[in-house]
């Protein structure tokens, strides 16, 4: 048996080994790193149906809003409203102090009337003479050198009373004429200190006055004395006058009518962000002009009616070019009149008020604001004037009308239609660590190299590919290539409204040998994309985007080797 | 690695030695037991053959119709790795449908005697055969790149393979019909042992490409089979490969087979129509196995590749966009996994030849030859002029067309000395420069013949 395995282990070499190539079943020199093709391959790498409105909302900040037109040309637009650019507290419109002076030097003489004082002592004194005055007297508002009159008034304060001795128990009763909402009392009791003042008046409690006792920011009231306990023995023949030291303290305005005169109100600048995200000036460059762009200043009041000229001013702020204001045209410059309402007599309960002011192409410069979009910031600025055109009447039953905690703001309201007159936007992008993971040796094999863009363009604009740099990895420029289109625009009509969008079109951006000569070399690629406007690229075209317009696009790659070169 | 080595014993398991397996060169060579292999009807003129035990016979055959391993290995540069694979080469070497078969065939017990007009003989057979295949454009494919397909719906053909070892007990009879025409007739009745065994022709994959090249659907259906020792671990409805183990818990069954029992039968005649001409016809391994253990792992998968969808991710980072992708892709191309009985049909062979009597020391002989396995046919053709003397030596030498390769040359020869017969034989001696040529085999053996 051994003999003919033997004979089979001799033998079969001899025959199946005899003549071959032994290289090729030696696994050592097979190289499995390198095979031998030549493919022509085309592949999709993503695809992305993407609506404008998805694009925008997904670059832009939060705050900004996308929305559509109700009507017309149903055109998507950006509203970024800020609220509270500036804003006013008016507390200190009436500049009233926190005391009133009382006319005759603060003191209140009541005087004993005679019939008292002729009574005997031991005389019991009747009901009927226990009752004492009124005593006239009168307030002035300190109101400053403010020209403010007012008419009506309603507030609260503390009223200060002090007394000189008397030999009796007597109560104080001050009170405003005709609009008396109660008297105000003041007990003086047998264990007072007469010398102390003592507050009676609630804090809580208002007084109104209307226009009767209000004169030239006067006020009247008037003063009573009723004596509650007194001895019969009393000597009436010596009793002194009673004197009223009386003073107001802790003045709290709920309620101001009148004519607050002529004013002029500061707001404080600020800087408004548009929240672009990234439509940035960086990223973007054009001279693009937004068909029907709209700036509103919404003025919002509260607690107060008074007539407004609001001088709030925006600035288009750009680094490398001048400010541009926003300014209303000459002929509607009174548009910026707030007609906040100016009250008649028996309207007291105003509702809050706000009114815009719009600035459009029509009643402004905006278009031109709005040029070289996106400005590097929005300054604002200005001021707001009071009863800016007429003054109330007050004897006309006209007035201003002012409430605690009175204030006004400012909200920003700003709306862009996309719809653009440009020849192109320019969209700067650096990628860098870029790998293309191929070594020198595999670049050599590849004979050709292509972006591939499959598109169904309904958006009113094309993409053209500017420049494309590309730099090794410390930014030295290798190679580059220029206007390279790979979308084209689609038919519009004249307001920028695509017509038809053509069927899928397929452009190939194939890379230059230029690029292919480096292409193991390029670690960084700066594009400048250029979204065109019209076909030609020369002139300015109007783009109008909607809602339901659809970018539908693929990109692939197109790549031909031959691996056998070098081999 | 010990799973696939397992896998591998199992499949491999009867090829210990390598022999010849296409045999037609066999046929005529005189004097020789193995004849009866091709036709039961056919043995040799002795009254008695013992094989020796593992040593009868035993074969090894390779066939590859489309390519030679030399088209798809060259020698480029002077590195030391200087052996390129060139897929295109390979490419245009490929026919439409690539078939490679591997096969072996030992014989462990033979033997055979003569009563009468009949003849009697007993074997018993390991053998393995495999095929794989596939469709040139699925080389075209990877080779010419997508460009060249655009807008082809692309038949990468049948992704085919099959396999089977099984060991075979065969009882053969043949008789003596007619004595003037020399009409015999025989067969043989096998009772099969399955070893192990796959089978991959239910599978199809088609290639859509968009006449733009950007999308393309791969529609891809696969239905395997794989019988014998193997079990798996995991879920139970799905198939992964780092689950599959081999089941050693069959002990001796599981080589013998004993658990996947078959049946087959060879069937053969012979006919001298004159005393020149004798003709010959016989279909061989005409059967089955029944497999008791077998896993059907299968795929549907119609996946339409456009490109990563960015629409909703404009915003995320790229690899949240390729982890999608990746997890679609493990999706659909899923492969599914069930147990099911699954019947085999064993390697067919159908033998057509004729032989011309020159004289009395020389035939001249023609024969057909046609395999059917896992739906595929593969035929060959062999001319072959045939050397004998009374008892003791025969020789042939024989001209193939075999899988479209039309260099076959054919050497063999049985030789007795000492009492035993000696045979070798080969369709293709030209073989010998193996990585050139595309088909290969080997048979010999030495037995008793009395």
């Amino acid at each position: 048996m051994k003999k003919i395995r033997l004979f089979i282990l001799v033998l079969l070499p001899l025959i199946l080994f005899s003549c071959y190539d032994e290289d090729l079943l030696d696994g050592d020199k097979i190289d499995t790193d390198n095979i031998i093709w030549k493919p022509d391959m085309i592949s999709p790498i993503g695809y992305a149906k993407i609506s404008f409105k998805d694009l925008v909302e997904n670059n832009i900040g939060d705050e900004v809003k996308i929305k559509v037109e109700d009507a017309g040309l149903k055109r998507l637009y950006i509203e970024k409203i800020e609220e509270n650019i500036g804003s006013i507290n008016m507390d200190n419109m009436i500049p009233l102090n926190n005391s009133i002076d009382i006319a005759n030097s603060g003191v209140i003489n009541i005087p004993i009337p005679d019939a008292i004082k002729a009574l005997p002592t031991g005389t019991y004194l009747p009901d009927s003479y226990r009752k004492i005055g009124p005593i006239e007297t009168k307030f002035n508002l300190d109101l400053g050198e403010s020209d403010v009159t007012i008419s009506e008034f309603i507030a609260s304060f503390n009223l200060a009373l002090s007394v000189n001795p008397m030999p009796f128990d007597y109560m104080i009763t001050v009170s405003f004429k005709d609009d008396i909402i109660k008297p105000f009392v003041f007990d003086i009791g047998k264990n007072v200190n007469y010398n102390d003042s003592k507050p009676k008046l609630n804090p809580e409690e208002s007084i109104k006055l209307s226009s009767n006792e209000l004169k030239n920011n006067e006020i009247t009231a008037y003063v009573s004395l009723q004596i509650i306990n007194i001895s019969s023995t009393t000597n009436y023949s010596s009793l002194p006058d009673i004197a009223v030291n009386m003073s107001v303290k802790d003045i709290d305005i709920k309620e101001v009518k009148g004519d607050f005169g002529k004013k002029q109100i500061t707001f404080t600048p600020g800087v408004l962000d548009l929240d672009l995200g990234e439509f940035t000036k960086e990223n973007i460059k054009g001279n693009l002009k937004f068909g029907d762009p709209v700036v509103g200043l919404r003025y919002k009041s509260k607690n107060l009616g008074i007539s407004l000229r609001a001088d709030l001013q925006l600035t288009a702020h750009h680094e490398s070019l001048p400010d541009v204001d926003l300014n209303l045209k000459p002929e509607n410059i009174d548009d910026n009149v707030i007609n906040s309402p100016v009250y008649v007599s028996g309207i007291t309960n105003p509702i809050n008020y706000q009114q815009s002011i719009i600035y459009s192409k029509e009643n402004s410069n905006i278009v031109d604001f709005m040029s070289n979009f996106p400005m590097d910031n929005m300054k604002y600025a200005g001021t707001v004037s009071l009863n800016p055109i007429k003054r109330p009447d007050l004897s006309a039953g006209e007035f201003n009308f002012w409430r605690k905690d009175a204030e006004m703001s400012v909200d920003a309201i700003i709306k862009i239609p996309f719809d653009i007159s440009c020849k192109e936007i320019v969209y700067n992008y650096t990628a860098d660590d870029v790998d293309f993971g191929i070594d020198e040796d595999m670049r050599k094999k590849i004979q050709k190299a292509a972006i591939v863009f499959k598109a169904k363009n309904e958006w009113p604009v094309g993409v053209t590919f500017k420049t494309m740099i590309f730099k090794d990895k410390n930014g030295v420029e290798l190679a580059r290539m220029e206007d390279q289109k790979c979308v084209f625009v689609p038919r519009t009509n004249d307001d920028g409204l695509v017509i038809s969008a053509d069927e899928y079109d397929i452009q190939e951006i194939e890379l230059s040998q230029d690029v292919l000569n480096v292409l193991d070399k390029i670690e960084m690629i700066d594009f400048d994309m250029a979204v065109g406007f019209g076909k030609n690229g020369e002139d300015s075209y109007r783009a109008t985007f909607t809602s339901d317009a659809i970018f539908d696009l693929t990109i692939g790659v197109h790549a031909k080797l031959d691996t056998s070169i070098n081999f | 690695m010990r799973k696939i080595l397992y896998t591998l014993i199992i499949l491999f398991s009867s090829l210990t030695i390598m022999a010849q397996e296409l045999d037609n060169t066999l046929f005529f060579l005189k004097h020789n037991p193995k004849m009866n292999t091709i036709n039961p009807a056919v043995n040799p003129d002795a009254k008695l053959w013992i094989g020796f035990p593992g040593l009868s016979s035993f074969s090894f055959g390779y066939n590859n119709n489309s390519f030679a391993l030399s088209d798809v290995l060259v020698k480029r540069g002077s590195d030391i790795k200087n052996v390129k694979i060139d897929i295109n080469n390979l490419y245009n070497t490929m026919t439409d449908k690539t078939r490679i078969n591997l096969n072996s065939n030992i014989s462990l017990i033979a033997f055979g005697f003569r009563v009468g007009k009949s003849v009697i003989s007993f074997e018993v057979n390991n053998k393995f055969t495999t095929t794989f295949g596939l469709g040139k454009e699925l080389v075209g494919f990877f080779n010419k790149g997508s460009y060249a397909y655009r807008g082809k719906d692309v038949d990468l053909g049948k992704l085919h393979a099959s396999g089977l070892a099984y060991n075979e007990i065969a009882l053969g009879y043949s008789r003596l019909v007619d004595s003037i025409s020399n009409f015999i007739v025989g067969a043989k009745v096998k009772v099969i042992m399955g070893i192990g065994g796959m089978d991959l022709s239910q599978s199809n994959m088609h290639l859509d490409v968009a006449g733009d090249g950007m999308s393309a659907r791969v529609n891809a259906d696969l239905n395997a089979k794989i019988s014998g020792p193997v079990k798996f671990s995991g879920d139970p409805n799905d198939f992964e490969f780092d689950d599959m183990d081999f089941d050693d818990n069959g002990g001796a069954s599981t080589f013998l087979g004993s658990n996947n029992m078959g049946f087959g039968i060879d069937l053969g005649a012979q006919y001298s129509i004159d005393e020149d001409w004798t003709i010959y016809a016989s279909i061989v391994d005409l059967g089955y196995i029944n497999w008791s253990n077998t896993h059907n792992v299968y795929m549907n998968a119609d996946y339409l590749w456009k490109g990563i969808d960015f629409s909703d991710k404009i915003n995320d980072s790229k690899v949240d966009a390729f982890e999608d992708l990746k997890d679609d892709l493990k999706e659909e191309f899923k492969l599914k996994r069930k147990k099911e009985s699954y019947r085999q049909a064993l390697p067919a062979k159908l033998y057509v030849g004729g032989e011309y009597k020159v004289n009395n020391w020389m035939t001249a002989g023609v024969l057909s030859r046609t395999l059917f396995f896992g739906g595929d046919i593969f035929s060959s053709l062999t001319f072959s002029g045939n050397f004998f003397t009374e008892k003791k030596l025969s020789g042939t030498v024989s001209y193939s067309i075999v899988n479209n390769s039309y260099a076959n040359i054919g050497l063999g020869f049985t030789a007795k000395i000492i009492g035993l017969q000696l045979f070798m034989v080969t369709d293709n001696i030209i073989a010998t420069n193996f990585t050139s040529t595309r088909t290969m085999n080997f048979r010999m053996g030495v037995n008793i013949v009395i």
